[in-house]
């Protein structure tokens, strides 16, 4: 698989950092089918994957940075092809944790999908947590990466991201019970009660 | 003997049950550890899926770290009144479930305010799955502990 994870550090370290006071909301991506908490807005682009057999297919990637930490979701649309989902998955995670040393990887769960989560320190300093899942004919990659010099801090933030992820139909809505993403509690409280 | 169950109950429970089914694993989370924490609070975000609860801990040398602790959903808070319990710069000693790579964060179990007063975030059952024995303080503040 190729994907360029060059493009997205160097993405990741050119996107002014933000230095504002944490404020996470969500953002939800219905044509992408996903929705995620960052702390500041991600910026928006387009690449491409390519498979080891050949297959390449369009990306969507979501950029955001702030402080030390750099934060992206990669979305690829496999609409038209005939892959298998646990094939791409286990590439994914082959092609990404050679970038560095694997601290740690697991089957996780998100909204009844399988898919898989690790812990990468890289060669160059930084750490990065990583989820990957496939559902509805797309790849999901979220990188939560901190950078060196000190990539401990803000490494609290990229679990934050990673438990952030969910998947949405097309028209917003939630593909589970519950009401994610709400801000307050009981309805009629739904402000924001960040203290 | 004649047992009934009024719709409005049947809503309830349903509506329960459907908060009480979480939207991901917590893989990353070492269930089967606790560590204490003892810093100040920085930050409680009460929000869905999931609230967050930032707290600043000091190692033995001075250096400060932020940590972040996954608690449960923003109604279930709020039914336990943390937004008036939990105020930025509190004191507090917390309970939680370390991330398995070492990571400044975990899941919570259960936070220790400056008045003695403990609490837990609703999620009831299952909850609090650590080995017995097995809390490992981290605050003698001998700090983050080359994380």
């Amino acid at each position: 698989m190729r994907i360029n994870y060059l493009f997205l550090l160097v993405t990741g370290i050119a996107i002014a950092p933000v230095h504002a006071e944490s404020s996470w909301q969500e953002y939800s991506y219905p044509d992408s089918g996903v929705a995620f908490q960052l702390p500041v807005a991600p910026k928006v682009s387009n690449d491409k994957l390519i498979l080891q057999s050949g297959i390449s297919v369009p990306t969507t990637v979501y950029s955001a940075r702030q402080d030390n930490v750099a934060y992206s979701v990669i979305v690829a649309n496999f609409a038209g092809t005939s892959v298998e989902p646990r094939a791409v998955i286990n590439e994914t995670e082959k092609t990404i944790s050679a970038t560095g040393t694997v601290a740690f990887s697991v089957d996780a769960r998100v909204d009844g999908e399988i898919g898989r989560q690790l812990s990468i320190n890289a060669a160059d300093g930084s750490r990065a947590k990583v989820a990957i899942f496939f559902t509805g004919d797309r790849l999901y990659e979220l990188i939560g990466r901190t950078l060196p010099p000190d990539a401990a801090a803000g490494s609290g933030e990229t679990i934050r991201f990673q438990e952030s992820l969910r998947f949405i139909s097309q028209s917003g809505a939630e593909l589970r019970k519950g009401r994610p993403g709400v801000r307050g509690g009981p309805p009629g409280n739904a402000g924001p009660r960040r203290r | 003997m004649s047992f009934r169950v009024s719709r409005f109950t049947v809503l309830i429970g349903v509506c329960l049950a459907g908060q009480a089914v979480a939207h991901h694993s917590f893989a990353m989370f070492d269930r089967s550890r606790s560590e204490t924490l003892n810093g100040k609070v920085k930050e409680l975000d009460i929000i869905n899926p999931h609230s967050w609860l930032k707290v600043i801990v000091k190692d033995a040398q001075g250096k400060e770290s932020t940590w972040s602790l996954e608690l449960g959903g923003a109604s279930q808070l709020s039914r336990l009144g943390w937004d008036k319990l939990i105020h930025p710069g509190d004191s507090v000693t917390v309970t939680m479930h370390p991330l398995r790579d070492g990571s400044y964060g975990g899941q919570f179990v259960s936070v220790t305010l400056p008045d003695g007063k403990t609490l837990n975030d609703g999620r009831g059952p299952g909850q609090n799955t650590a080995t017995p024995g097995a809390t490992a303080p981290r605050s003698q503040n001998t700090g983050p502990q080359g994380r």
